[in-house]
Formats: C-alpha cells, sequence, structure tokens
C-alpha cells in the first residue's frame, strides 16, 4: 500500500498508450476524409508528437512542477491560477463526456434497458474509488488492465483477418480529392482528440521526475500508439468501407459483428465492448485525475476534497446534454474546436516566452520547499523526497492537505 | 497510504468495512441487471422473415417463429405432431412499426438475434428495399449479418414451406445458401450488409440470390406432409435478382449467375458439365476449384476494355467421348472445351447485365480505384449509358488434374470393341 514510489518510466508508457486509444474505437476518426482517414490521422499524429515536444520541453523547465506550476511559473500567481483552474474544469469536462460516452454506448449496445443514470453512476463511482486510492494505485491498475485490452485487440485484428473480411482495396483511390479534405480533418479536429490530449501528462510527468527513462519512454510510446491508432483505423476501414463507416455509430462495434467463422464465433461486440469499457475507464478516471490534481495544484484544495467536488459534478454534469446527438456533435464538432487554446496556444505561448528563464526562475524556487520543514508549496511538494513526502496527499494523511497553502 | 492504527481499533475498522463489503455486495445484486434479463420462456425466437408489400404501399411482415416445444426432441419434424414453427404476419407503414404489432397477437416478446434470413417478396424488392436496410442497420437487435434472399411471390409463402431434413425451415435455408455457395457455385449468400455495402458502393449494383417454390404446387405448410415419402413442393434457390440504387430492376438465370460468380472469384468449387466435340449435349462434366478471377480495366482509346481472367482445376467426373486419356497432350483440348464452357457463362451473364443496364460485376468499382480521374469523367450515369458499351475479353485457363479412377471412357471404349467385332 506504499504510495511513496515513483512512476516508473514503464508505467507511463503504458498508461500514455491506454491512455490515447481510450475511447478511440467507439469512433472512425477522420471519417470525414472518406477512406484517406488513415492519412489524416497520420498527419495529425506526426503534428501531436510535436506537440508532445512542446509539453515535455516545458516540464523539463521544471521537472517536479505540473502545469499548474508551470502556468505559475510563466505567467505569475493570478494568472497561472486562473489558467490552471481553467485547464482543471476542462479536464473535468473532458471527464465528463466520457462518463457521457459510457452511459450511452451501454445502453445502445450491451444494455438498452438498464437506465443510463445507473451506468453512469457506477462508472463515475468507481473512477472517485480509484482517485481516492491514488496515483500509484492508478497507474498499477493501467499496468493490469494494459494486456486485457492488447490482447483483446490482437484478437479482433485476427479474427477479423482470418474470416477474411479486410478488403485492402477499400483504401482506394488514395487521396481521391487530393489533401484538401485530409489536412481539414486532421487539423484542428484529429489534434485535438485523440492526440493533444495527451496534454495530462503534463500532469503525471512529475511523478517521473528524476527518472531519465520518463521522456524516452513517453515518445516511445507516443509513437507506438500512433501507428496502433493508425492501423486499427485503416482495418476497420478496410472492413466497413467509406460509405458504411460513415453511416455507423458505433463502426468497430459495426466490423467485429461481421464476424463469422465456423458457425459459431459470431456476435463478438463484447470483445468491442471490453475495449471501449477499459478505454473508456481510464479515460475517465485519468482526466478526473488530473483535473483533481490541478485543482490542488493550483488552488490548493486537497485531493480528496477535490475528488469529492468533481465526482458529484461530473456526473451530474453528464446528463446535461439533453441527447446522444447533441452529445456527440458537442465533443466532435464543437470542443475540438476550443480545446486546442489549452492544448495547443497556451503551450506554444509557454514555450515562446518562457525561453530560458523560466527554468532558473524553477531553480531559484526549488531550495525553497525542500528545506523547510512545514511545506509552503501545496504544488511543487512532491519534488526531491519521494520517500517521505505524501506526494499523492493520500487518505492516511489529510493534516497535510487539510490547510491550503498559499503559493511562495 | 500509511495504515498504523491501533489494535485495539482493529475490530471497529473491520466491522465498518465488513457493512460495508455488505453493502457494497448488495449493491451488486442490483447491477446484476434487473432491466436487461432475458428470460427464454418470455421470448418468441425468430428464425425468418419474409417482406411484402401491400397494394397501399404498407409494409406487410411476416416472422417464422419457432415453437422451442416442437423442437426439443431429435430428428426432423418427422415424428412429431406439432409443426416446428409458426407462421404469423403483422402490417405497418413503417418495419419497426410491424414489428411493433405483433404484440396485439402474440404472447412473446419477438427476438430477432436468431434471425437467419429475409425474405423479400418480388412486389416489395422492385417497390425499394432502402427502409429494410435502414431499419437493420439502425437496430442493434437484428443482426446486418442475416442473408438476404428474393422470391417471385410473396416471401410468406416460403416462410410457410417445410423442408426436409430441417425442423426450422429458416435455419435450413441458410444451410442451403452455405452449400451451394460451397459446393455448388451458382449463387452466393448475400447478406443484409453486404447488399446495403454494395448499394453504397460507386456503382449502386447489387445481386441477390433469388429462392422460390417448385413442384406440384401442393404446400408443405403442415407436418403431415412428412407422411408421404415425396414432397409435393420444395424450396429452390433460382435466378438472381439485380437491385440497383435499392430498387430491384431484374432477374438474371442461373446460368447467368454462374459467369458472375466466376468473374468475381467467388465460386469455391463446382461440377461443370461439357460436350463432346461435335455434339450439343453435355454429356461429360468436371469438378472444377476455381484458383483466380480477376477483372482488369484496360484503356482503349476513349473506352475501356475489361479484361476477365478466370482460371480453375479439377477432376474429371464423367467423359464419354472417345480419345486416348493416358497422353497428356490430350487433355488440353478437353481443357478447352471447359474453358469454352465457362466463358460462354461469363460472357453471357456481361451480356445479360448489360441489357440490365446494371454494372452487376463492379466494372465502374474498378475503374474509381485504378483510374480515379478517368472514372470522374464517366461516371455519371454509369450503368445507363458507360457500362452497357463496355467490351470485355474473356480469358479462362483450365487445368485438368485428375481424370479420376478410370483413365480411357467405359463408354466409348465398348463402343470401340462394338466397332471392332
Amino acid at each position: 500500500m506504499k504510495e511513496t514510489g515513483n512512476i516508473s518510466a514503464g508505467q507511463l508508457a503504458i498508461f500514455l498508450f491506454m491512455f490515447s486509444i481510450g475511447s478511440t474505437p467507439m469512433f472512425q476518426l477522420g471519417i470525414k476524409a472518406g477512406q484517406d482517414s488513415w492519412i489524416a490521422l497520420c498527419l495529425a499524429a506526426v503534428a501531436g508528437f510535436g506537440m508532445l515536444w512542446v509539453y515535455r520541453t516545458l516540464q523539463n523547465r521544471a521537472p517536479e512542477e505540473d502545469i499548474a506550476g508551470l502556468y505559475k511559473l510563466h505567467f505569475g500567481k493570478i494568472a497561472g491560477t486562473v489558467l490552471g483552474l481553467g485547464l482543471s474544469i476542462l479536464l473535468a469536462y473532458e471527464s465528463m463526456r466520457n462518463v457521457r460516452d459510457f452511459g450511452e454506448l451501454t445502453s445502445s449496445t450491451l444494455l438498452p434497458q438498464t437506465p443510463m443514470w445507473c451506468v453512469m453512476l457506477l462508472i463515475t463511482a468507481i473512477a472517485y474509488y480509484t482517485v481516492s486510492k491514488g496515483v500509484f494505485t492508478f497507474f498499477r491498475i493501467t499496468q493490469i488492465l494494459f494486456p486485457m485490452l492488447l490482447g483483446s485487440y490482437t484478437l479482433m485484428m485476427f479474427l477479423l483477418l482470418v474470416s477474411g473480411l479486410i478488403d485492402y482495396k477499400q483504401l482506394r483511390p488514395v487521396l481521391e480529392n487530393g489533401y484538401e479534405p485530409v489536412l481539414k480533418t486532421a487539423f484542428p479536429d484529429l489534434l485535438s482528440f485523440p492526440f493533444s490530449q495527451v496534454v495530462v501528462l503534463l500532469v503525471y510527468w512529475k511523478y517521473t521526475a528524476g527518472n531519465n527513462k520518463a521522456g524516452v519512454a513517453t515518445y516511445s510510446s507516443y509513437i507506438a500508439v500512433s501507428i496502433f491508432l493508425v492501423a486499427v483505423n485503416a482495418v476497420i476501414m478496410m472492413v466497413l468501407g467509406p460509405a458504411v463507416a460513415s453511416i455507423k455509430a458505433f463502426p468497430t462495434l459495426e466490423a467485429v459483428e461481421l464476424i463469422r467463422l465456423f458457425n459459431f464465433i459470431e456476435r463478438l461486440d463484447i470483445l468491442v465492448t471490453l475495449l471501449l469499457y477499459i478505454g473508456l475507464y481510464i479515460k475517465i478516471a485519468g482526466m478526473y485525475f488530473s483535473a483533481v490534481l490541478l485543482l490542488r495544484s493550483a488552488c490548493g484544495v486537497p485531493v480528496q476534497v477535490a475528488a469529492l467536488i468533481y465526482g458529484p459534478i461530473i456526473y451530474a454534469m453528464s446528463f446535461m446534454e439533453p441527447t446522444n446527438t447533441f452529445h456527440l456533435w458537442a465533443g466532435l464538432e464543437v470542443s475540438v474546436k476550443f480545446t486546442p487554446i489549452y492544448h495547443i496556444a497556451i503551450p506554444l505561448i509557454m514555450l515562446l516566452i518562457g525561453f530560458k528563464w523560466v527554468k532558473r526562475k524553477a531553480e531559484r524556487q526549488k531550495p525553497s520547499g525542500p528545506q523547510a520543514p512545514t511545506q509552503p508549496q501545496a504544488s511543487t511538494q512532491t519534488q526531491f523526497q519521494p520517500q517521505t513526502q505524501p506526494q499523492s496527499q493520500s487518505q492516511s494523511q489529510p493534516q497535510s492537505q487539510a490547510q491550503p497553502q498559499p503559493q511562495s | 497510504m500509511k495504515r498504523s492504527y491501533a489494535k485495539g481499533t482493529m475490530s471497529e475498522w473491520s466491522l465498518l468495512r465488513r457493512s460495508l463489503a455488505a453493502l457494497l455486495l448488495l449493491l451488486l445484486l442490483g447491477v446484476a441487471g434487473c432491466w436487461d434479463r432475458q428470460e427464454l420462456n418470455e421470448l418468441g425466437i425468430i428464425s425468418a422473415t419474409g417482406i411484402d408489400i401491400t397494394d397501399s404501399g404498407r409494409w406487410k411482415l411476416s416472422y417464422q417463429l419457432v415453437i422451442p416445444n416442437a423442437i426439443s426432441s431429435q430428428g426432423a419434424y418427422v415424428g412429431s405432431s406439432a409443426s416446428p414453427v409458426n407462421v404469423f404476419t403483422t402490417e405497418g407503414d413503417s418495419f419497426r412499426g410491424a414489428v411493433n404489432k405483433a404484440t396485439q397477437e402474440m404472447s412473446r416478446r419477438l427476438y430477432f438475434s436468431h434471425n437467419q434470413i429475409v425474405i423479400v417478396g418480388e412486389k416489395a424488392a422492385r417497390k425499394g428495399i432502402a427502409p429494410l436496410i435502414e431499419a437493420y442497420m439502425r437496430n442493434g437487435d437484428s443482426r446486418e449479418t442475416v442473408a438476404i434472399f428474393v422470391t417471385e411471390g410473396t416471401a410468406r409463402k416460403v416462410l410457410e414451406q417445410l423442408l426436409p431434413l430441417e425442423k426450422i425451415s429458416g435455419a435450413g435455408i441458410n444451410r442451403l445458401i452455405g452449400l451451394e455457395e460451397k459446393y455448388g457455385g451458382n449463387f452466393r449468400a448475400m447478406t443484409m450488409f453486404e447488399l446495403g455495402q454494395s448499394m453504397l458502393g460507386p456503382v449502386h449494383v447489387g445481386g441477390v440470390a433469388g429462392i422460390g417454390l417448385r413442384g406440384n404446387g401442393d404446400p408443405v405448410d403442415s407436418v403431415d406432409a412428412a407422411k408421404a415419402t415425396h414432397t409435393g413442393t420444395k424450396v429452390r434457390l433460382q435466378k438472381v435478382a439485380i437491385f440497383k440504387e435499392n430498387r430491384m430492376i431484374g432477374w438474371m438465370t442461373s446460368h447467368e449467375s454462374r459467369g458472375i460468380l466466376w468473374a468475381k472469384g467467388w465460386v469455391k468449387e463446382t461440377s461443370v458439365s461439357f460436350a463432346c466435340e461435335g455434339e450439343r449435349l453435355k454429356r461429360n462434366s468436371i469438378r472444377i476449384r476455381q484458383k483466380k478471377g480477376k477483372i482488369t480495366p484496360i484503356k482503349q482509346g476513349s473506352s475501356w476494355l475489361m479484361r476477365v481472367e478466370v482460371s480453375g482445376e479439377g477432376a474429371l467426373m464423367e467423359y464419354n467421348c472417345p480419345g486416348d486419356m493416358s497422353k497428356p497432350g490430350n487433355l488440353r483440348p478437353i481443357a478447352e472445351r471447359i474453358e469454352q464452357e465457362l466463358k460462354d457463362d461469363i460472357e453471357d451473364s456481361i451480356r445479360g447485365a448489360q441489357s440490365l443496364h446494371a454494372d452487376i460485376f463492379g466494372f465502374g468499382n474498378l475503374l474509381l480505384k485504378q483510374h480515379t480521374r478517368e472514372w470522374k469523367k464517366i461516371h455519371k450515369n454509369w450503368n445507363e449509358q458507360g457500362f452497357p458499351k463496355i467490351e470485355s475479353e474473356v480469358i479462362v485457363k483450365v487445368k485438368i488434374n485428375k481424370t479420376g479412377r478410370s483413365v480411357n471412357s467405359y463408354n466409348n471404349t465398348i463402343k470401340e470393341m462394338h466397332d471392332k467385332e
């Protein structure tokens, strides 16, 4: 039950892999580019890699800070707090979106009669429980779920291949209408979802501070998951073809439903549902958790309290959208247009304005943290002594979080 | 998490924990799915659906309902006194509306997940099947993997028909088409999904196997029919219905259907009958397996030539012609006659499709994929103007691998002996 260890590079890589997959099996990403969706996805992935580099560069300026701390370093205390609070709310919103996805998915496939409030209550409760257990527990859970996710995907791909449903000709003609529709699909929509969502790493990276493998692990995991997403996207397109893929609400599910082998292997919806449940859980909990951690580092709200604040809000907000159509529209059309402010614009501004001096500023501030026994800083208290610091602010040490400390 | 509570408080903790655990377990009971449980004895399992249309344009849906009691014993419908299935019909302006009306006359909820086939009456098919595909695509309980058929009469008549050796005729028909696809090579099962996909494709044309009733006209719709050694009316695969833009536009014959399957490379195994040199009656046959079926568009000036390359190999099954079969060179002329036979099939089917103005071969599809720019210029009115003018070149290669357990023909040897005497 020790919560004091650092997150290992491997754990970080697995988290990034699973988080990036997340809810993607629900959609045929980039379907607006027709059979070229995979090209659009490739382009977005490359751009996303650039963003990842930006995030990592920012993180390297102050390895023990999370993004709220970075905001404060770059923009000053007040603006930093406001931005951090904003991002925290945005992440909670995205977590809520996934809760709703989870509800919609369950009610339209597995359990059509079960009321959505019940399904969503359960997943929110599970996410809350995860958050209350701390970062390390969460990362270990992703580790445990990883083989299941990978196994399901492998089995799915294998069965699609064996049943002869994959027709590579469906990807032709390549670039039927030139690059324009592909680029339009890739930017900003595909870059915002799923690729630049890796911005949450700016919350979790600090738990790998001092681990020099973390950077390499992040980059290689990102490359792996990008290739994976492009490959899965292309396979689904090869099975369904652009026309059907654009009609169906859950293309992956549709593709898997077509599998019929030896008169008894059929109706394998459960495989996709399993994938989606794991992916959505990781996404919900990951977003929820990062929102909670940011609320702590921005405003000093203790983790347990923040979790209790956000949990019911996420659950309640998930009912705000009247219909699934509205929900999907809001997610794939509207929110991808404004999330780039936080995912892309602000990090880029930080990259430009914070050149050199931020790193020095961060180093100046650092010694003040660990030397003082009473931890004046809320956001930087994880540095240097991972063995003794209650980094995750777990429930056993409520007193350290009870008083929201002002930023030094 | 540091947990260093004193020993004395342990029991308090565990009591609290136990009650919490108990509460959670209780909650789990609720999660077990009270809302979505489906009890077998509350369901009416549908094995086949039939779609007809009334004169006023309303859908008439017929269902073949499985009667669990009647099929619980082994064997065919022979021996039981109850009919294994029950057919009934509801009517509505929309499909699901019609399905919903079933509650007015059926004591159980209709369950479509085990629906194996959908039979569409010709009249309904000519009216348009887009609403049918739409209903299947949108609903999770009725799967798109059902096989679809078209029948000349009303679909209900086919559903009422019992099949020898099969208890549930819906499942039986599904097995029938599977067998045909595997060994017959004349027809191919078309699923709702494939049909929808081909309608959405660049040429908007698809083919669906036809099913009909053949025989003396006495319907086999009662288990009493099993008391006779023959069945008056049989369900039979025949012809193929061609759909264009969601409407059925005409039939093609079995012979033409075979040509389509060969050209598309969908034949797995089939028998081909062929005549001896100078004869008309096709007295010989070969069991043949398709190796290749490829269509290549070749530009010829301003128009296109479709090169259809087909190859197969097989073993002779019967051979009544003269000739010494022990010499390899002598097999070639025989193979050539088989090639000609297949070539006729394919050429006839291309001609048939051209006269129907329906690009069932997907030539337009190939042009889109391989010559996108040129296709953009000619794709308008492709079925009506472009496709009928397409020229084709059919190249068939047949290899006779085996001649069976005989070398020379028995029939011919007798003749030769007779001539000598």
